[in-house]
Formats: C-alpha cells, sequence, structure tokens
C-alpha cells in the first residue's frame, strides 16, 4: 500500500480539524464576551438570569445613564453559578472601573434546584479563566472537562452559550414579542401547583459572599426585584412576603446595598408579562425605564449635590 | 456502557489493539474469538452482572440444541426446535411479557395479582440476541447451515458485542463464517469502520437528541398544542426514530466492520420508499426479514390459497413486529395500522410494478405520512391522548406553531436535519459513500469526517438514552 497520500491526507485532515476547531473558537469566544460585555471597562454591572436578562434594556440604558454597562446575565443561572460569575469578573482586567452591580432577584433566588440543571454547561467557553475551570472541574467529569479544555469548539455545545455568542457577534441583545395567556396560566395554577418558594440557607449565605465580593471593592450593590405575574406573588402570599422583607431588610442594614422592587408598580400589568416571571419588549421598556429614572434619583443626583 | 460514550471509546480501543495483536501473532482464530468473547462478556456485563447469566443460558441452549438437531432426525428433530424455541423465547415473554398480561387479566377480572410483575426490569438486549440465536439453531433445524461446533464460536455469535444492545439481528449463516476463519484487520478498514460510527454518533447524538427535545416538549403538554405544532413533532419523530435507530446500527455496523466483520445493512433509506411494501424493505431489514423468513413463510407466505390466508400472514408478521416493540397495546395497534397500510396498497394497487417510476415525489411523501401516523401510536403509549393528537392533526393542521422551550435551539435543530437529509440523500444517490474501505483515506471521506467530528462537537445533545433498549 502506497503510505504518502495516506500520511499526506491524514495530516491534511488533522490540520484542518485543529485550524477549523480553534478558529470557530475564537470566533464565538469574542462573540460571548461582546454579549456579556466581559471584554469592555464597565461602570454598571448586570448580574442575573433570564429575568433581569429579559427586564433590562442595555442599550437604552447606556444612552440614558451615559454609563458602560457589561450585562452577564444568564438562562438558568443561580445564586452559586452568579457567585463565579462575579468573581470571574472582578478578577478580570476589565473591572477597575466598575462602580455599580445590578443584582437580580425574586421569588426563587434561594430555591433549590429550579431552574436548571447542568448549569455549569453555560460556563464551559470561558473555561481559559481559573475560576471557572475550578468551577466545571468541581461540577463534571473528566471527559467532559479535559474536552473542554482541549477542543475548542466543545464549549460551545450548549445551545444557550452558541445563542449568546451569535448574538454578540450580530450586536443584539433584544428581547422576546408575546404576551402570555392569563387564562392557559390560571387553568396551569389550577392543574399543577408552582415551585414552592424556599428560603435556603446555604444559598442565602452564599448570596451574602457574592455582595461582599462587590462591597469589598467598594462596588455599590442595587437588588433588583424585576416584576413576577400578581397572580403567581399571591399563589404563596406569606412566603412571597418573607422574601420581600427579607430583601428589604438585608439592605437596611448594609449601607451599599439597595433594594429596588419593580413589583407593586407592574405585577398586575399583565400586558407587559411574556410568561409569568418574563416581561415582553414592553415590559422591558418600562422597567429599564423605571431602573434608570430609580438610578439618576438614588446616584447620580446625590452625587450631583456633593460636587455642588 | 453505550457506544457513544468515553467509557466505550477505550474499550473498544483496547479490544481492537488486543485483536490486532492477537490477528499478527497467530493465525490460530480461536484465541481472537476468545478475546472478542470475553471483550463481549465485559461489555454486556457492565450493564448488570446478572444479565450475564440470562447471555449464558441462551448461548448455552443455542449451542446445545444446535449439536443435537444436526445429530437428529423426523420427530424428534421437530421436539427438539419446538424446545428451543420455548425454551430460549421464555425469558424474553417472562421479562417483557409477563407484567403486561397479568395487568389486562386484572383488569379484565377485577383483581391485582402479581403486580411486582410490572415492575421488572427487562435485560438489555434481549429482545435481540434471543432472536439472533433462533436465527442460528431453526436454519440449523432447516438444513441451511450445520451446527458449529465450536462453543466459543457460537457464544460469541449469541453475544457479539457490536449488536448485542440494539441489533442489526444478524444471522448465523452470515456471521458464523466469519468467526471461524481469520480475517486480517488492515487500516483501511478501521478507519472505515471509524468513519461509519462517527456518522452514527451524528446521527444520534446530533440530529435524533436534538430532535427530542422538541417532540417530547411538545408531547409533555400536548393537551396545550394546536394540530399544526402537533402535526410538526410528530413529522420530526419520524426523523428521530429513524436516525436514533440507524445511528445506532451504523456505529454497531461500524465497530463490527473495524474488528474485521461485515454486518447486515439495517435501514436502507425508508422514508425516499415509494409504497409501504418498499418501506418495510428498508426499515430495520434485520427484523423484518426475520419475521419474514422465520414467521411469514412458515406460514405459507404469499403460496398460500386464498386472499384471506395471505392477508392473515402478513398481519401476522406487523402484529409481531409491533408486539415484539413493547408489552402495551400502542404497539400492537401500532403494528394493526402498518398491516391495514400494507393490505389497503396492495388492495389499491398501488404496490403495482408499473407505478415503480410514476410520481416518485407524492408517493414518498404519502409513504411519509401514513409512517408518520404510525409512529404517534408507537411514541404515545397512552392511547386516548394518541387519538387526541390525530384529531387535532387532522381538524386544526394551519395554526402558529410553536417552537418549543428555545426558538434558537429548535431553528438550529431544523438546520441540522436538513443537513442530515442532504446527506442521506447523496449517500442514497451513491454520491457519497461510507462503505468503501479503499476509499477510507480519501481526502473526501477524511474532511467528511473532520465535518462530522466538529459538527458532533458543536451540537451533540449528551445525557439521553438511545430509544430502542428497552425492546
Amino acid at each position: 500500500m502506497n503510505t504518502k497520500p495516506i500520511i499526506r491526507n491524514l495530516t491534511i485532515a488533522i490540520v484542518a480539524f485543529l485550524a477549523l476547531d480553534f478558529a470557530l473558537g475564537e470566533i464565538a469566544v469574542y462573540g460571548i464576551r461582546k454579549f456579556y460585555g466581559l471584554n469592555q471597562h464597565s461602570d454598571m454591572l448586570l448580574i442575573g438570569h433570564s429575568q433581569l436578562m429579559l427586564a433590562t434594556d442595555k442599550e437604552q440604558m447606556e444612552a440614558d445613564l451615559g454609563l458602560k454597562i457589561s450585562k452577564f446575565c444568564r438562562e438558568g443561572a443561580d445564586v452559586n453559578d452568579r457567585y463565579i460569575m462575579s468573581k470571574m469578573f472582578l478578577d478580570s482586567p476589565y473591572s477597575d472601573s466598575l462602580k455599580y452591580v445590578v443584582y437580580g432577584v425574586d421569588l426563587y433566588t434561594f430555591t433549590n434546584g429550579n431552574l436548571s440543571i447542568n448549569s455549569h454547561k453555560a460556563f464551559y467557553p470561558f473555561v481559559y479563566d481559573s475560576n471557572i475551570e475550578a468551577y466545571i472541574r468541581q461540577h463534571t467529569g473528566l471527559t467532559d472537562f479535559y474536552l473542554t479544555k482541549y477542543i475548542s469548539t466543545y464549549r460551545f455545545n450548549d445551545d444557550i452559550t452558541k445563542n449568546a455568542s451569535l448574538r454578540g457577534l450580530r450586536s443584539d441583545w433584544s428581547n422576546k414579542n408575546g404576551v402570555i395567556d392569563i387564562e392557559a396560566y390560571k387553568k396551569q395554577l389550577q392543574d399543577k401547583s408552582e415551585f414552592k418558594i424556599q428560603m435556603n440557607p446555604d444559598l442565602m449565605k452564599t448570596f451574602d459572599n457574592t455582595v461582599r465580593l462587590f462591597t469589598a471593592k467598594g462596588v455599590k450593590v442595587i437588588l433588583v426585584n424585576t416584576p413576577t405575574l400578581d397572580l403567581l406573588n399571591a399563589n404563596q402570599p406569606d412566603k412571597f412576603k418573607e422574601i420581600t422583607e427579607w430583601y428589604e431588610t438585608y439592605a437596611r442594614q448594609n449601607p451599599m446595598v439597595e433594594y429596588w422592587n419593580f413589583n407593586q408598580d407592574y405585577s398586575s400589568s399583565h400586558e407587559l408579562f411574556f410568561d409569568r416571571i418574563h416581561v415582553n419588549v414592553e415590559g422591558q421598556k418600562k422597567v429599564s425605564a423605571a431602573m434608570t429614572r430609580k438610578f439618576i434619583e438614588t446616584y447620580l443626583k446625590a452625587q450631583t449635590n456633593l460636587n455642588r | 456502557m453505550t457506544f457513544n460514550s468515553f467509557s466505550f471509546c477505550c474499550f473498544f480501543v483496547v479490544t481492537l489493539l488486543a485483536t490486532w495483536i492477537v490477528g499478527r501473532a497467530t493465525k490460530a482464530v480461536s484465541i481472537r474469538n476468545i478475546l472478542l468473547l470475553a471483550a463481549g462478556y465485559y461489555f454486556y456485563g457492565s450493564f448488570s452482572w446478572s444479565f450475564l447469566l440470562l447471555l449464558l443460558y441462551v448461548t448455552v441452549l443455542t449451542y446445545g440444541f444446535g449439536i443435537a438437531l444436526d445429530r437428529h432426525e423426523g420427530e424428534t428433530r421437530k421436539l427438539l426446535i419446538a424446545a428451543d424455541i420455548v425454551l430460549t423465547l421464555l425469558p424474553l415473554l417472562f421479562y417483557k411479557y409477563s407484567g403486561f398480561v397479568l395487568s389486562n387479566i386484572n383488569l379484565a377480572l377485577g383483581s391485582n395479582h402479581g403486580e411486582g410483575l410490572g415492575r421488572i426490569v427487562v435485560p438489555v438486549g434481549l429482545s435481540f440476541f434471543s432472536l439472533q440465536a433462533l436465527s442460528y439453531t431453526i436454519d440449523i433445524y432447516r438444513r441451511k447451515i450445520h451446527a458449529t461446533t465450536s462453543p466459543i464460536d457460537v457464544a460469541l455469535f449469541v453475544g457479539f458485542f457490536p449488536t448485542i444492545l440494539s441489533g442489526p439481528i444478524e444471522r448465523g449463516r452470515n456471521l458464523l463464517p466469519q468467526i471461524a476463519e481469520h480475517r486480517k484487520i488492515t487500516v483501511g478498514q478501521v478507519m472505515n469502520g471509524m468513519t461509519l460510527f462517527v456518522w452514527g454518533v451524528f446521527k444520534k447524538a446530533v440530529v435524533a437528541d436534538r430532535l427530542g427535545q422538541y417532540v417530547d416538549w411538545v408531547y409533555g403538554t400536548a393537551e396545550y398544542r394546536n394540530g399544526a405544532t402537533l402535526a410538526i413533532a410528530a413529522s420530526l419523530y419520524s426523523f428521530q426514530i429513524y436516525c436514533d435507530f440507524s445511528g445506532y446500527s451504523d456505529m454497531a455496523i461500524g465497530v463490527a466492520r473495524a474488528l474485521g466483520f461485515d454486518i447486515m445493512q439495517n435501514f436502507r433509506f425508508p422514508y425516499f420508499a415509494r409504497t409501504m411494501k418498499e418501506f418495510w424493505h428498508k426499515w430495520h431489514v434485520s427484523l423484518t426479514s426475520w419475521f419474514t423468513e422465520y414467521v411469514y413463510f412458515p406460514l405459507g407466505g404469499s403460496r398460500v390459497k386464498t386472499r384471506l390466508r395471505w392477508a392473515f400472514n402478513i398481519s401476522m408478521v406487523f402484529l409481531l413486529s409491533g408486539i415484539w416493540h413493547g408489552a402495551a397495546w400502542n404497539f400492537l395497534l401500532w403494528g394493526i395500522i402498518h398491516a391495514a397500510l400494507y393490505l389497503a396498497e396492495y388492495k389499491t394497487g398501488l404496490q403495482r410494478p408499473e407505478l415503480e417510476n410514476r410520481w416518485k415525489a407524492a408517493r414518498r411523501i404519502l409513504v411519509f405520512m401514513m409512517a408518520t401516523l404510525a409512529w404517534i401510536f408507537f411514541r404515545v403509549e397512552d392511547m386516548d391522548r394518541a387519538w387526541m393528537i390525530v384529531g387535532r392533526i387532522v381538524t386544526n393542521p394551519i395554526a402558529t406553531i410553536a417552537w418549543g422551550i428555545s426558538a434558537f435551539g429548535t431553528v438550529t435543530t431544523l438546520g441540522l436535519l436538513g443537513v442530515f437529509v442532504g446527506c442521506d440523500w447523496l449517500l442514497y444517490r451513491k454520491k457519497l459513500s461510507l462503505g468503501d474501505a479503499s476509499q477510507a483515506f480519501t481526502l473526501k471521506s477524511l474532511m467528511l469526517l473532520v465535518g462530522l467530528l466538529l459538527g458532533i462537537s458543536l451540537f451533540s445533545v449528551s445525557s439521553e438514552s438511545f430509544v430502542y433498549f428497552q425492546f
């Protein structure tokens, strides 16, 4: 058998695989970093899951506030994930300009296991970061870990990361359209119960550690309770009251922390909701505008007064 | 360990290397066969070591009855084959069907005897290797082959690890001669086998598993979905089950080929069929041909006196095929639907040879729609729910389609399905080949492999079970 053409073709194939894998990986990681604002020196960081992601119009807020904003919000990111996300951002060279953090809180912030499973997979694109590498290693098997470390395209195996990367490349931070079908949701509430609101102490501790990561560096923390549907809020009224009061007390006890609850103003406006916990395009405009107004009142006016 | 797992890759590399070394060191086939048998038992035992006893039981029966059949004549021979069939099928009947039978008796009598039977775990691959073993002894009975005197060879045939879990269901007359001869493992063969294996992984882990996410979501919330969404889900399920099962078959065939064995093709582009008759010559070929050879022909096949008897013979094949897939009424109904479609197609003259090249596209679409309709009953165990889905599809076929949990995910999946259908069409038209070891190292084949590997890396779904494992 003539081995020369075989060796030549094999070499071309291996080089092609490595080159394509590397190139696709680099393009994808550029896109995802752009999408989350991880490649810029930002004044404000938004950290949360899909609720905060869909409730905030980053581009409008940047225009209105004159601030650079990184929107590091990821579907299914629970309190533990957000701790790692926060550490990752703070350890990067882009965190030197950070002054404010908006941390999304809601009914289920301290409820275990209702957001996602295998959420560590959404961190694979950031395996180059030592915090993330350790986090992934802790949550996955050897095979997956080494595949992630050495095969660039494998880091984007999950659709969430591919979507974020593509949207970053297209500079697309748009929201979902559509309005919740209230009658269908009422029927759903009758057929099956909602997730139970919990106050898991471990998650509360991790939350507190996350806040301290920022306050220790002089970064102000704003706990934003994006609106959720009034029917959902009324489903477990005692627990709803308990968790809301907990956030209020937490903020009161910490001078660097604010708590802004947008439930009162918007939870009964059903036309602003895409589903029971996410606002739609109209809802995003309203909530973002309200956040901007409150931010100006709380921080920028105060700053102006100080400067006088 | 499943085929698309890292542990299987390690196991296979070790087995392949060991087989190659043994093959080069000695021409003694028995040593290679002992090695492959040990590997096979290790592989099967990794699912559950207690299942190995079952495999051993079927192997001992197959070997013993094979020898006995070769040495006896007349009525004794008939008794022997009858005994072999009953004893070989006994575990299958017990593990797979006893719960179903008992629950229906309880339902009819209003009793609740033997409730635990319904929770018995069916040993993986039992449905496959039982039929594979019977093909050997029945062929001996029919004097198509002689019994193999080597117990190792018979054990390897019954417990051949590439096919033990989900087929293809091989025949003794095809696999045993290969087991008995010294077969060289060539680099081209290994490469070709691995390319076919990777193609199988792409079909299973990328296309089938991604389609499964949307289908599971729609069928899981069927009562909230309109007819158009249900129709899309039903169509996508047709592709899901095809890619899942044919993908697994390709992996099995690829692994066997790398080890130097030629295993029968199990799928021959069934959705390009122009009649249901042609569909059944292309879908799960190893099972259909098994029932044709060992049930249909012994019943008389088409050489019977009346059309009614012929229709009965055809129906038996489809009913048994249905119930083989699962111990539940919906699988039986699936078999009945296919029998009805087959017979209706015959009655309307659509199977006539002169129509073969006419209205090809329209006939392919019709066959796909009929198969899809039947698959609804295969997929949805609750018959009321299945009928509800069919009813909505028929009465509300044009409506806004729901995109699933993630529109991006669904669109990506549809794109990948398009890529797969395109590649399958090229394979069907022989513009692309995965079956030729001499082409294994061409740049075209290698770049195809590179594309498939990148596709798997970017788009595969993990932690999803094979659909066919419970049969």
